[in-house]
C-alpha cells in the first residue's frame, strides 16, 4: 500500500465518506428520480436529528466517557416542545428555547454525577436516560400535539425552494465541530480521552472539562430533538431505543474511537449519512423481509470493521515512519471508557 | 488488610473490602427495610407473599446479571443479552417441551455459547467495540428468532421447567433456592476460579495481563460464551415462570442488565465487583420496582422515580463514603483479628 | 498475524459489498413498477416481532395471492422496524418507487402526515390498519372506535353486580391505543362508586409482563374482585392461579390462550368477555385499497375512516374450532395444535371470507377461495377523534358510550 493512500485511509473520516459514495452510488442505480431537491430534502430531513446526536455523543466519547441518555433527552425535548407551544412563532421560539435549556440541565446532571461525584458515566447516564423516560411520558401521556409552522414543515423545507434547512443545520454542527476542535477546550477532550493521568499531571482541568462535555452533548441531543420534533410534526413519549442504537452506530462507523482520544465528529457525521443511505439501499436491494433484522445487524458490524481499515492503515504508516513495531497496548481499545484510570478514583 | 484480597479486588484502597462490602450490605438493609415501611402503601405489602415475590423475580435478574457482570469485568459491554434469552425461551417451547431430554437442553446452551463465541472473536480479535458488535448480534439473534418462528411462537412449556419455577420445596419458591444457590456458585465461580481471576485480571490492566501471558483473548471470549449461556438460562427460567416465550420476553434485560451490575458496585472499567453486589442490587432494584408499581401512579411518574433511585444510589456510591461509614465496624473486626489497624 | 487477520476481514466485508451493489437488479424494489398492468401494493409493518402483526400481514399476503388478486397485484412486504424515522424513509421510497397502494401499521398517530402529503401528490393511496393517522387524506381501517374500553369495562361491571376492587392491566404507556382504551374504560368504572381500581399496570402487551406485573399486583392487593385487561390477559388468568386464590371475573382481548382458559377454568370460577382487536382488519384494508384500485368500490362507498367491528365473545360463547376447517367456524383453537400466544378471533365472514386459520400462520391463501367483493352496507364509518384519526378539535360526544345491544349496562348499586 503506498503512503498515500494509506494516509488516506488512515483518517476515518475519509474511510466513511468512501463508504457513504459507494452506497449512494447504489441507491441511485437501483432507483429512479433519487437526484432532485425533494428527494435530497427527504434524505437530509432524515438524518439531520442523527447527525445532530452523533455529533453531541462524539464529543463524549472522544473524552473516553459514555451516554445512554440520548434518547431520553430527544425524547424530553420532543415533547416540551409540544407541549409548550401553540401556532404562533413566538410561543414556537419559546417552547424551543425550553427544550435547549432542559437538554442543558440533563447535560449538567450527567456532568455533575461524572465529572464530580465520579459516578460512572455509563451507570449515571442509564439512570438520567431512565428519569427522562418518565418525565417524558409525565408531560405527554399520549402522543399528539402539534407545533407552529416554522417548526414543521418549516425546519424541514428547502429556502427558496434549493437550500434545505436540514443542510444548514448539519452544516452548522460541521463548523462547531471544527471551531471546537482546534480551540483549547478541543485539546483538552482529546488529552481527557487520550490518557486522563497525564491530562491531570499536565495540569488540564478534567472535571471542568468532562462537566463541559455532557452539558454540550445535552444541548445538541435536545437540538436533535427539535430536529425530529420537525418531522414528525407531534409530541411522542416513547422513546425507541433504535434512535440510540444509531447514534452510537454513527459514531463508530465515523471511526471514533470507543476508547476516547482518537476521532473526528466529521466522521460521525458521514457515519449518520453511511445509515441515511444504508436505510435506501437495503430497500432498494429488495432486503425488508423477517431477515431485515440479520441484515442491518451484519452490516452495522462489516461497517464498522470496514472502519477499522483506518486504524489498521494509521498502524502501518506509524510503523513505517518510526520504524519501530507498533505497540499492540495503544492499539487494544477495547475499552469502553478510560476515565477513572488511577485506582482510587472511583 | 491481606495481599491476596487485594488481588483479587485488583484495588490498593485504604478500605478495599470493607468499602464494596459494606456497599452491598447496605443496600441489602435498604431492602429490608423497605418491608415494613412499605405496609404504608398497603397493609398486605411487606408480607411473606411479597418478599418470595421479589426474590423469585430477582433471581432471574441475577442470573442475567451474573453474565453481563463477567463482561463487564473484561470491561467490555454485552448487549445481546435480550434476544439470546428470547432466542432461547422460543428454542425451549418448541424444543425442549417436544423432547424434554438433556440433550436438548445442551443444545440450547450450545446454540447460546455460539452467540456468546461470535460476540468474543468480534470484539478480542477483530477489534469491533463491544458496543456495537454485540448489538449487532442482538439485531442478527432477534432477526434468527422472528424468521424461524415467523412471529408465532410454537410450543408450550416444560413441564419440569414450570414444576421448578412455580413449585415450592417446605412452602418456600423454589426459585429462592436457585437464587441463594447462584450467589454461592456465581460468587465461587467469579472469585475463586481461574477463570474468574484472569477475568479480574484482565479486567484490571489489560496490558499487565499480556504481559504476564494471559491469553487475553481467549479470556475475553469466554466471558461473552458464559454470559451468553447464563441469557440461555435465564431465558429458561422465564419460560417456566411466565407460561410461554415470546419474541420480546427478554427485552426488559436489555438496560435492566447493566444496571443491576453497575448498581450492585462493578465498574465499567473492569476489575472491580462481585457477584453478590449484583445479587444484592437485583433485590434492591426489584423491590423498589415493586413498590412503586404498588403506589398507583401514572407509568410516567413510576419510571421517573425508578431512574431517580438508581441515579441517588449510584451518585452515593463514592466508596469513601461506605468506607467511612463501616469503619469503626472494620476497625473493631480488625482489633479482633491482631493485624496491624488500617492506617487512617 | 493480527494485522493480517484484520485486514483479511476488511477485505471480506468489502467482498461482500461490492458484489451486492453490483448485483442490485434494477427491478427488485428500484427501477419504478413494472409496467405490466399490475397494481404495485405494499404492506409495510413497523412492529413485526409479535403473533398479532404477523398474523395481519399474513393474511393480508393470502388475500393478496387469492384469484383473481393474484394476477392483478404485485404484492410486497416491508419491515420498518419501531423508529419512526426509518418508516418515514421507507414510506418516501415506496412512494418514490410508484407504489399504487400502501397498507401499513403506523407508528404515532401525527408524525406520518407529512409523507401522507406526498403520496396524495403522487397518487399512491394510503391505508393504515389498527393504528390511524390523523391526516384526512388517508384511510383508517380500525377498531379503535368500537369501543373495547368501555364494552369490557361494562362487562367487568355488570359481573360484579356494580361494586368491588379491580386490577387494570393496560399496554404501552404513551400510545393512543393505549389511552383511548384506558379513558373509555375508566369512563365507566367512574359511574359505579363502589367499584375501586386498586392498582393500574402496564404490561406493553406481552403476556408474559403481564403475569409478572400481575402477581406483583396481587402481592400488594390480595382482595380483588376481578382484573379489566388489555392484550395480555393469558398472562393474568395465570397470575391468578399461580397466586393460590380464587378466580374472578376477567375481561381481555383475544389471545387463543385465554379462550380456552375460559373453557377449561370454568368450573374453578374463571368467567369474563374475550374481545379485542382482530388481525384480520389489515386484509380487510387491502381489500377495501384493491376495491378502490379496481374500480369495484366508488370512493363514496368508502369513507377515510372505516370502522372495523369488535369481537365479543363471553365465557358460555367460546366455541373450540377445527384450523383445518374454516367451515366449521369457531372461535377458539385446541391449544395442541395453535399456540396460546395467537389471536384467536379472525374470522369475519361479512368482510373476509377468503382466509382460513393457515393463512394467518404462513400467508397461504385458503384453497380454492375466490375474492367475494364487499358488501357497500357492511361498511360502517367511524366517528372523527381528535389526536387520534382526524385533524378536527370536537371530541365526538357519545364516544365512550356504552351500546346496550352488546352489553345492558346494569344499575349503579
Amino acid at each position: 500500500m503506498s503512503t498515500a493512500i494509506k494516509r488516506a485511509l488512515s483518517n476515518g473520516s475519509v474511510l466513511a465518506f468512501a463508504i457513504l459514495t459507494i452506497m449512494y452510488v447504489v441507491y441511485v442505480y437501483s432507483s429512479i428520480d433519487v437526484l432532485t431537491v425533494n428527494n435530497a430534502t427527504d434524505l437530509l430531513n432524515n438524518v439531520a436529528p442523527l447527525v445532530v446526536a452523533a455529533t453531541g455523543l462524539t464529543l463524549v466519547i472522544i473524552s473516553g466517557g459514555f451516554d445512554l441518555s440520548i434518547g431520553g433527552v430527544v425524547v424530553l425535548s420532543n415533547v416540551i416542545l409540544v407541549t409548550q407551544s401553540d401556532t404562533t412563532l413566538q410561543s414556537g421560539l419559546l417552547a424551543v428555547v425550553i427544550a435547549l435549556a432542559a437538554g442543558l440541565a440533563v447535560g449538567a446532571i450527567n456532568g455533575v454525577l461524572v465529572a464530580y461525584l465520579r459516578v460512572q458515566s455509563i451507570a449515571a447516564t442509564l439512570g438520567t436516560f431512565i428519569m427522562c423516560s418518565g418525565i417524558a411520558l409525565v408531560i405527554m401521556p399520549s402522543p399528539g400535539g402539534s407545533v407552529p409552522n416554522f417548526i414543521a414543515p418549516g425546519l424541514n423545507s428547502a429556502l427558496g425552494g434549493v437550500l434545505p434547512v436540514s443542510l444548514v443545520v448539519i452544516g452548522a454542527c460541521l463548523i462547531g465541530w471544527l471551531v471546537i476542535r482546534r480551540s483549547r477546550f478541543g485539546v483538552y477532550i482529546y488529552a481527557l480521552g487520550s490518557d486522563e493521568r497525564s491530562a491531570v499531571q499536565s495540569g488540564i482541568p478534567v472535571a471542568g472539562t468532562k462537566f463541559k462535555v455532557y452539558l454540550g452533548a445535552g444541548f445538541l441531543y435536545a437540538l436533535a430533538g427539535v430536529m425530529l420534533t420537525a418531522q414528525t410534526a407531534s409530541g411522542d413519549a416513547n422513546a425507541s431505543a433504535l434512535f440510540m442504537v444509531l447514534v452510537f452506530a454513527a459514531v463508530a462507523i465515523g471511526g471514533t474511537r470507543f476508547g476516547g482520544g482518537r476521532g473526528s465528529a466529521v466522521g460521525s457525521i458521514i457515519g449518520a449519512g453511511v445509515l441515511g443511505v444504508l436505510q435506501k439501499m437495503l430497500f432498494a436491494l429488495g432486503v425488508s423481509t423477517f431477515y431485515t433484522g440479520i441484515v442491518q445487524g451484519a452490516v452495522l458490524i462489516l461497517a464498522v470493521i470496514l472502519g477499522h481499515v483506518s486504524q489498521f492503515a494509521a498502524e502501518r504508516l506509524k510503523e513505517e515512519e518510526t520504524a519501530q513495531p507498533s505497540d499492540e497496548s495503544t492499539s487494544s481499545e477495547a475499552k469502553i471508557s478510560s476515565e477513572g484510570v488511577l485506582s482510587d478514583q472511583d | 488488610m491481606t495481599k491476596t484480597s487485594d488481588a483479587r479486588f485488583g484495588a490498593t484502597k485504604r478500605f478495599p473490602i470493607r468499602g464494596h462490602t459494606g456497599y452491598v450490605l447496605a443496600l441489602l438493609a435498604v431492602s429490608v427495610v423497605l418491608m415494613p415501611v412499605s405496609k404504608l402503601i398497603s397493609p398486605s405489602l411487606g408480607s411473606w407473599t411479597t418478599v418470595s415475590a421479589i426474590l423469585v423475580v430477582s433471581s432471574m435478574l441475577a442470573l442475567v446479571g451474573f453474565g453481563q457482570g463477567l463482561v463487564i469485568l473484561v470491561g467490555e459491554l454485552d448487549l445481546s443479552l435480550p434476544s439470546t434469552v428470547a432466542l432461547a425461551g422460543v428454542l425451549t417451547t418448541a424444543w425442549l417441551s417436544v423432547t424434554p431430554s438433556v440433550l436438548t437442553f445442551l443444545q440450547i446452551l450450545g446454540i447460546a455459547a455460539v452467540i456468546g463465541l461470535v460476540n468474543g472473536i468480534g470484539v478480542a480479535f477483530l477489534r469491533v467495540p463491544s458496543f456495537i458488535m454485540t448489538l449487532g448480534m442482538q439485531l442478527i439473534v432477534a432477526g434468527a428468532a422472528l424468521g424461524y418462528t415467523k412471529g408465532t411462537v410454537p410450543g408450550t412449556t416444560p413441564d419440569f421447567l414450570a414444576s421448578v419455577m412455580l413449585g415450592k420445596w417446605w412452602g418456600i419458591p423454589i426459585p429462592i433456592f436457585l437464587l441463594v444457590g447462584m450467589a454461592v456458585v456465581g460468587t465461587v465461580i467469579q472469585q475463586y476460579t481461574r477463570f474468574g481471576r484472569k477475568l479480574y485480571a484482565v479486567g484490571s490492566n489489560r496490558a499487565t495481563a499480556e504481559l504476564v501471558g494471559l491469553r487475553v483473548g481467549l479470556i475475553v471470549t469466554g466471558a461473552f460464551v458464559v454470559s451468553a449461556i447464563a441469557a440461555a438460562l435465564t431465558g429458561m427460567m422465564l419460560v417456566g415462570y411466565g407460561g410461554g416465550a415470546t419474541l420480546g420476553m427478554g427485552d426488559v434485560y436489555f438496560l435492566s442488565s447493566i444496571a443491576v451490575v453497575v448498581v450492585g458496585g462493578s465498574s465499567i472499567l473492569g476489575g472491580r465487583g462481585s457477584f453478590l453486589g449484583t445479587v444484592a442490587a437485583a433485590i434492591f432494584l426489584t423491590t423498589i420496582a415493586t413498590l412503586i408499581q404498588a403506589v398507583g401512579i401514572s407509568q410516567g411518574w413510576q419510571t421517573f422515580i425508578y431512574g431517580f433511585l438508581i441515579v441517588a444510589v449510584i451518585g452515593l456510591l463514592n466508596r469513601d463514603l461506605y468506607a467511612r461509614a463501616f469503619a469503626p465496624v472494620s476497625r473493631l473486626m480488625q482489633r479482633g483479628r491482631s493485624a496491624p489497624a488500617a492506617a487512617n | 498475524m493480527l494485522n493480517k487477520l484484520r485486514f483479511m476481514s476488511v477485505f471480506a466485508a468489502a467482498a461482500v459489498l461490492v458484489p451486492m451493489a453490483a448485483c442490485a437488479p434494477p427491478s427488485s424494489n428500484g427501477g419504478g413498477t413494472e409496467d405490466d398492468g399490475k397494481f404495485l401494493i405494499y404492506n409495510n409493518l413497523s412492529y413485526s416481532g409479535n403473533a398479532w402483526s404477523n398474523a395481519a400481514a399474513n393474511m393480508m399476503e393470502a388475500v393478496a395471492n387469492t384469484a383473481p388478486y393474484d394476477d392483478k397485484v404485485e404484492f410486497r412486504k416491508v419491515i420498518s422496524g419501531a423508529d419512526v424515522s426509518k418508516q418515514i424513509s421507507d414510506l418516501q421510497s415506496m412512494i418514490n418507487n410508484g407504489a399504487d397502494a400502501i397498507i401499513s401499521y403506523p407508528l404515532s398517530p401525527k408524525a406520518l402526515n407529512a409523507v401522507v402529503d406526498q403520496a396524495a401528490e403522487k397518487g399512491t393511496l394510503m391505508f393504515f390498519y389498527d393504528g390511524t393517522v390523523t391526516n384526512e387524506k388517508a384511510y383508517n381501517v380500525s377498531y379503535i372506535t368500537a369501543g373495547f374500553g368501555q364494552h369490557t369495562a361494562q362487562a367487568l361491571v355488570n359481573e360484579l353486580g356494580g361494586e368491588g376492587k379491580i386490577l387494570m392491566n393496560s399496554g404501552v404507556s404513551g400510545t393512543g391505543t393505549d389511552t383511548m382504551h384506558n379513558e373509555s374504560a375508566m369512563s365507566v368504572f367512574e359511574k359505579y362508586p363502589g367499584i375501586e381500581v386498586v392498582s393500574q399496570y402496564w404490561s406493553n402487551w406481552d403476556a408474559v409482563q403481564s403475569k409478572t406485573n400481575t402477581l406483583r399486583a396481587l402481592a400488594a392487593h390480595p382482595d380483588i374482585d376481578g382484573v379489566w385487561s388489555q392484550d395480555g390477559e393469558y398472562g393474568v388468568v395465570q397470575a391468578l392461579r399461580e397466586s393460590g386464590r380464587p378466580l374472578v371475573p376477567v375481561t381481555g382481548e383475544m389471545s387463543n390462550g385465554f379462550r380456552n382458559q375460559l373453557i377449561s377454568l370454568e368450573d374453578d370460577g374463571l368467567t369474563g368477555v374475550s374481545s379485542g382487536s382482530g388481525p384480520t382488519v389489515g386484509a380487510y384494508a387491502f381489500k377495501l385499497a384493491m376495491g378502490l384500485l379496481t374500480g369495484e368500490l366508488d370512493e363514496a362507498d368508502v369513507p377515510h375512516n372505516v370502522e372495523f367491528p369488535l369481537p365479543w365473545v363471553p365465557a358460555d360463547e367460546v366455541e373450540l374450532g377445527d384450523p383445518s376447517d374454516p367451515g366449521a367456524g369457531g372461535n377458539a383453537w385446541p391449544l395442541d395444535e395453535v399456540p396460546p400466544i395467537f389471536a384467536a378471533g379472525i374470522y369475519y365472514p361479512d368482510l373476509v371470507p377468503e382466509i382460513n386459520y393457515a393463512s394467518a400462520i404462513d400467508g397461504t391463501p385458503a384453497p380454492g377461495a375466490e375474492i367475494q367483493p364487499i358488501d357497500t352496507e357492511d361498511i360502517v364509518e367511524a366517528p372523527a377523534v381528535p389526536e387520534i384519526n382526524s385533524s378536527t378539535t370536537e371530541f365526538p360526544g357519545g364516544l365512550y358510550d356504552v351500546n346496550p345491544e352488546i352489553v345492558e349496562p346494569i344499575p349503579v348499586p
